[in-house]
Parts: C-alpha cells; sequence; structure tokens
C-alpha cells in the first residue's frame, strides 16, 4: 500500500466562494477519502421565526442565499399559503414562474463561469459572466433588486411587469440564447475542455440515488426527478420535459445545466405568451395554524421548506433543507478515486452553495 | 470535437467596444424601481412607530418624546417592508445607493412642530362593530358594544388613521385639538 498523506482543503481555497473544509486523503495523486467539515458560516437564521413574524420572515428566508435568493422567498410564501389554504391569483402565480426561471438562467450562467475559471479557461469564464449581467439589470428594471429581489409577499406579489418590462425581458432571453448557442459550442465540442470533464467523477444512477443527490447534479446521472412536475406555482399550465444525461460525469453536469438554460428561456417565452391579467396578491387574514413540506426545484437542486405554525404571528419551527447539503455526500463519493488536481473541479461540478447549506 | 471553437468569439471581442461603462466618468443609470435608499417625507409622518415595529433588521427608530424619526443606512436591507407598512405613506424607496461613509452614523429626521390630530367618533353613525380598536396598532381604542360606549387612551393614540380608514360606517375622523 502506497503511503497515506492528508491534505487540508478549504475553508480557503481560491475555487471556493464560500468557507467549507475538507480533509482530503491522498495516496500519491489520488484521493482515497475526503472528511468535510461544515459550520463555518452559520448564521442560525431558521431560529429567527421566534422573533420575526411570518410575514417579515420572508425577507430573513430571502437571505439566506444571494443566488437563489428568489425561491427561497417563494418556497417559505408558498409553504404558508398553504397553512392558511390560500389561493394566489393567477397574474401572481405567473410572475412567481418568470422570476424563477431568470433566477434559474441566472444562477446556471455564473455557474457556468465558475466551472470555466475552475477548468482554467479564463476569458470562457468572462463570457459567461457578461451574459449574466443581462440578466441581473433585468432583474433591476422589473423587481429594484439586483440580487435579492423582495417582491414575494405571503398571499402573492408586490410587484407587476407591464407589457414593456415583459417585451424587454423576451429581448434579453432571446439575446442570451443566441450568445449561449455559440458558447455552448465552447462547453460541449471542445478538445481541451472535454479533457478536463469527461469522466471525471463519475456518479452512477444507483450511487446518485442511494447518496439523495439532487437537482441537476442527479439529472446528470440519469435520475429523472424535477420538482417542477409537481406543478406549484405555475409549472402546471407550462410545458417541460425533464433534462438529464446519462454519463454521470462532469461533461454530462455542464450538458445538463446548459441545455437548462435553454428550456427555462422556453419556459419564460411560454409563461409571457399566457400570462393573466388580474391582482397581485390575495388578501390574508389572521395567523397561520398547522403545518406543510414545501418543495421547490432550485437551480441547485430540490430545496424543502418545512413551517409548523401554532396559531400566533410567530412559527413555531421553520426549516429549510437545501440541494447543496443533499449533494455533498455524493459528492465525497465522486472525490474517491479522483486525482488530487481535479478537486477544485469536482467541488465546484455540485454547485455549492455553503450560505444555504449553512443557513 | 474542435480546437478553435472560441476563436469568433475572441475576434468579435477583440474589435467589439467593452461592455463595461467607465463609471464614475460615466455616470450610472438606475432604473426607476431601483432600490437605493429609504426616503422619508418627515413633515406627513405621525410617528406612529409601525415602520420601526415592523423592520426586518430593526434599522429604524421612531422616537415620539423627542419627535424624530431615525435610520441606521447600514443596518438597512432595503427590503420596502417600511413603505408597505407605512399608514400615511410618507416612506419611499429611491434609486441611488448609500453615500460610502468612514463610520457608522444614524441619519437623524426631525419632525416640525404641528398641532395634534385625535379620531372622534359620530355616536349616531357608529355601530360599535370594534373594526378600529382591532386595527389599532397601540391598543388605544376601546368599544364596548353592550354599554355603547366608544373611547379613546390619548396618550396612547398616535395619530396613525387607521382606524378612520378601517371604518364601515366611515364615522371616525380626525380632528385637530390644541
Amino acid at each position: 500500500m502506497a503511503k497515506q498523506s492528508i491534505v487540508p482543503f478549504g475553508p480557503q481555497h481560491p475555487v471556493l466562494p464560500e468557507p467549507i473544509h475538507l480533509d482530503l486523503v491522498l495516496e500519491d495523486e489520488k484521493v482515497v477519502k475526503a472528511i468535510p467539515s461544515i459550520g463555518f458560516v452559520h448564521r442560525g437564521l431558521e431560529s429567527l421565526v421566534e422573533k420575526k413574524d411570518f410575514n417579515e420572515m420572508t425577507y430573513v428566508v430571502e437571505r439566506t442565499c444571494g443566488i437563489c435568493s428568489f425561491m427561497h422567498g417563494m418556497g417559505y410564501c408558498e409553504s404558508i399559503e398553504h397553512i392558511m389554504n390560500v389561493e394566489i391569483p393567477d397574474r401572481a402565480k405567473y410572475l412567481r414562474t418568470i422570476w424563477a426561471e431568470l433566477s434559474r438562467i441566472h444562477s446556471h450562467l455564473l455557474w457556468l463561469g465558475l466551472l470555466a475559471d475552475a477548468f482554467g479557461f479564463e476569458s470562457l469564464f468572462y463570457q459567461c459572466w457578461r451574459m449574466r449581467e443581462k440578466v441581473l439589470d433585468v432583474f433591476e428594471l422589473t423587481t429594484g433588486g439586483r440580487c435579492i429581489f423582495s417582491v414575494n409577499k405571503v398571499g402573492g406579489v408586490l410587484k407587476d411587469m407591464d407589457a414593456e418590462m415583459l417585451k424587454v425581458m423576451l429581448d434579453v432571453t432571446a439575446g442570451i440564447e443566441e450568445e449561449l448557442k455559440v458558447i455552448k459550442k465552447t462547453f460541449l465540442f471542445d478538445y481541451t475542455v472535454e479533457s478536463r470533464l469527461k469522466g471525471v467523477g463519475v456518479l452512477t444512477k444507483e450511487q446518485a440515488h442511494n447518496l439523495g443527490a439532487a437537482g441537476p447534479f442527479a439529472r446528470a446521472s440519469g435520475i429523472k426527478m424535477d420538482m417542477r412536475t409537481t406543478g406549484y406555482a405555475a409549472y402546471k399550465d407550462l410545458d417541460m420535459e425533464i433534462i438529464t444525461s446519462e454519463a454521470g460525469d462532469s461533461f454530462a453536469r455542464c450538458e445538463v445545466r446548459i441545455n437548462e438554460i435553454f428550456q427555462a428561456i422556453d419556459l419564460i417565452r411560454q409563461a409571457i405568451s399566457k400570462i393573466p391579467g388580474g391582482e397581485l396578491s390575495a388578501v390574508v387574514k389572521g395567523n397561520p395554524n398547522g403545518e406543510y413540506f414545501m418543495r421547490v426545484e432550485q437551480p441547485r437542486g430540490e430545496a424543502i421548506y418545512y413551517s409548523k405554525a401554532n396559531g400566533s404571528k410567530f412559527l413555531e419551527r421553520m426549516r429549510i433543507r437545501t440541494p447543496t447539503f443533499a449533494n455533498i455526500p455524493s459528492l465525497l463519493e465522486t472525490l474517491k478515486g479522483a486525482d488530487f488536481a481535479d478537486v477544485p473541479l469536482l467541488i465546484v461540478t455540485i454547485d455549492p452553495c455553503i450560505s444555504c447549506t449553512e443557513r | 470535437m474542435a480546437l478553435m471553437n472560441f476563436k469568433n468569439t475572441v475576434l468579435k471581442n477583440l474589435f467589439s467596444k467593452p461592455v463595461t461603462r467607465n463609471y464614475p466618468a460615466e455616470p450610472a443609470v438606475y432604473p426607476e424601481r431601483s432600490r437605493g435608499h429609504i426616503e422619508i417625507t418627515i413633515e406627513d409622518c405621525i410617528l406612529c412607530g409601525l415602520c420601526a415595529m415592523n423592520c426586518p433588521s430593526r434599522a429604524i427608530k421612531v422616537d415620539r418624546a423627542a419627535s424624530t424619526w431615525s435610520i441606521d443606512r447600514f443596518d438597512c436591507i432595503q427590503c420596502g417592508y417600511c413603505t408597505e407598512k407605512c399608514p400615511k405613506k410618507c416612506l419611499h424607496i429611491v434609486p441611488g445607493y448609500q453615500e460610502p461613509m468612514d463610520k457608522k452614523a444614524v441619519a437623524v429626521y426631525e419632525k416640525p412642530v404641528q398641532a395634534k390630530k385625535y379620531p372622534k367618533a359620530d355616536m349616531d353613525t357608529c355601530v360599535f362593530c370594534t373594526l378600529c380598536a382591532k386595527k389599532c396598532p397601540k391598543e388605544a381604542i376601546t368599544v364596548d358594544r353592550a354599554e355603547k360606549k366608544w373611547e379613546l387612551n390619548k396618550e396612547l393614540c398616535v395619530s396613525c388613521g387607521l382606524c378612520e380608514s378601517s371604518c364601515p360606517k366611515k364615522s371616525i375622523t380626525l380632528v385637530e385639538e390644541k
């Protein structure tokens, strides 16, 4: 047996925007085991439900993460709406869907940039983030915020989008679609990129299932699971096919996410063509009493919001299960047998969001 | 598989204008909805404290004794919940971000002295439905349906006007008192 050595990886590392620590057990250049430790940025957001009422809590939940902020707020609001049996207006459902899908584009473009950066293709990284900037401008135009929108409330949404804004959104997404078609060739058909991604960090369908992987990471291993098919918000009225890939390697994860951007653009088009008029929010009376599990599909995978209310304005318990937390066991599995030089790349392929994980 | 896929993008970037703006020589343009900072029309403020009570980050302080409304701009998260809660709609969220400062400071706004207004119920039209008492954020109104009594505790009242707007019979009006 070769001599084993332990290399600490993180919490501060150039590839990690956020802190996670891994102890990598190496045999020569091969990783044989990875031991994670998390908890560097725990903020205790969930315990704030004891101090903030259920309406104020929307703004706290939104700030769990800066990338999937909108969907955190939406998931939380939907859980409270289900407890209170509030049927939100159709227009609010569609607006939520449009913003959620635009968030998915923004998150996946960010991830593509980080991936390009991780395998050392700096100019491709800039190209992706340049496209993402246009999405952020649309967010600022329609909601007022670039990353955190604060447009959700229990019972509906706070802001409307007029025809002009919807047209801007269509134009911008069409522009991104064109640009992405060009960039896609570099990601999926380039010799150097393929040599860094193909066959690296393979996770089989069975492993992904047993370890409870979520989101594009699981779908890249062939698991057909997408919470959008459960039909929350306006998804039940839109046509979509779950995007999967069979290979289960880093290349498949990249492919799934690129195709999901095209899918998100298509969903936005469908939603804008079907959006009904009417009210933005329903009247919410009284305090919630009961409990509910809300499952939403975030860019990184399935997130679960559990809310338990007792009839007062403060919730009794609130819990968020985030996709990165679910993906860490699978990440450790993919790291086994990987080259030491591929570790940063493999960590990026789960699209880690540590602030979500630690809340 | 190809080696030169990125070539066209590189050439296009080489001969096109930069996408970034030459800030600050060319100033930033914010859209109308941009959530920059909170502004207050202090003349219209009634110091009811609803904004301070509902602020998720507790950035707003309202001092009724000193007639001041203050905000710690470093604590404010620009969520806009105060603007939604304000009964007088004197709070606005406007474009333009907070200027950098070398130390934390609280912005204090003093309300000019004005005669105070109190709600007065018209006993002929009042149906003692208790909606005003339920809506009152300071529990200053007591309604006794059996005794047909409507009472106001002037010390607690903040003249927010929520009772006036919630009255189904429109029998409450805010009247100036010297």
